[in-house]
């Protein structure tokens, strides 16, 4: 992949939570994502993810969501975002990277490990350019 | 207006803030904007814009950014939005009312006027229409 792969609009068609054995976890943002991203030739990309649900089951009181803003590079492996503006505050000022692939014609990325409820989840997020 | 009109994503092009009488104002979003937003036939919707200039805004100024997610539904000529979640947390929990207009094939979404610096804001955001799934 090169950089000019990237540039473009994105559609969310998957958010996977995976243990290390491949096993699939609750998805962060429930069974009915909705997320866009743009990234633009100037290295400048906006992002927001959601849960589609319209209606949420009792035990999820807020709507899993994210957003952030920030510029963008691509070394044909990794994509690295420097976010200056963010849903989420603790991500403002931070490096956010992805490990970044073709699957099947559709973009793969997948950040670093996290650990949640003491499980350490592999997350891996599907996107079709349109 | 149709809701199906609505349905897909869209890319922001265009951001303004005018005077009543059509004169362009400072846009809130800065020079050159980014924003991507979706509405879904469940009745979903999300949408995120910022300012994207490459360099930092000017000095003492905060890069300009907005995103949130709800429930959308057409009155008459107006979307609204039921929103439950929100970049700025004043907009959770509000209905967030905007004018639809088409026009030369693309969407302009006119919010609320508001006042910035003594100046009534009266703002058009431009859509394109990039997938209508």
């Amino acid at each position: 992949m090169k950089s000019e792969d990237i540039i473009g609009t994105w559609r969310m068609v998957g958010y996977h939570c995976r243990t290390a054995e491949g096993g699939e976890l609750a998805p962060t943002y429930g069974p009915e994502p909705i997320g866009l991203i743009r990234f633009d030739s100037h290295g400048r990309m906006v992002v927001v993810i959601a849960d589609g649900r319209v209606e949420l089951p009792g035990d999820v009181p807020l709507r899993p969501f994210t957003a952030y803003t920030g510029s963008w590079t691509f070394d044909g492996q990794t994509l690295t975002n420097a976010v200056d503006r963010s849903f989420i505050a603790e991500f403002v000022g931070t490096t956010q990277t992805r490990q970044a692939k073709y699957v099947d014609g559709r973009l793969s990325l997948v950040p670093p490990m996290v650990v949640i409820d003491g499980v350490p989840t592999y997350r891996e997020l599907i996107w079709e350019k349109i | 207006m149709r809701a199906e009109d609505l349905l897909g994503t869209w890319r922001l092009i265009g951001y303004h803030n005018r005077t009543a009488e059509g004169v362009e104002l400072p846009p809130s979003f800065g020079p050159h904007v980014i924003g991507v937003m979706h509405f879904d036939a469940n009745g979903r919707m999300i949408v995120s814009l910022a300012d994207g200039r490459p360099e930092p805004p000017p000095a003492g100024a905060r890069r300009q950014f907005s995103a949130y997610t709800g429930t959308w539904t057409i009155d008459g000529g107006n979307v609204n939005v039921d929103v439950d979640e929100s970049a700025w947390a004043h907009f959770v929990g509000t209905v967030q009312v905007r004018g639809v207009c088409f026009k030369d094939g693309h969407l302009s979404l006119i919010p609320a006027t508001v006042t910035v610096d003594g100046v009534v804001n009266h703002r058009e955001v431009v859509w394109e229409k990039v997938d209508a799934r």
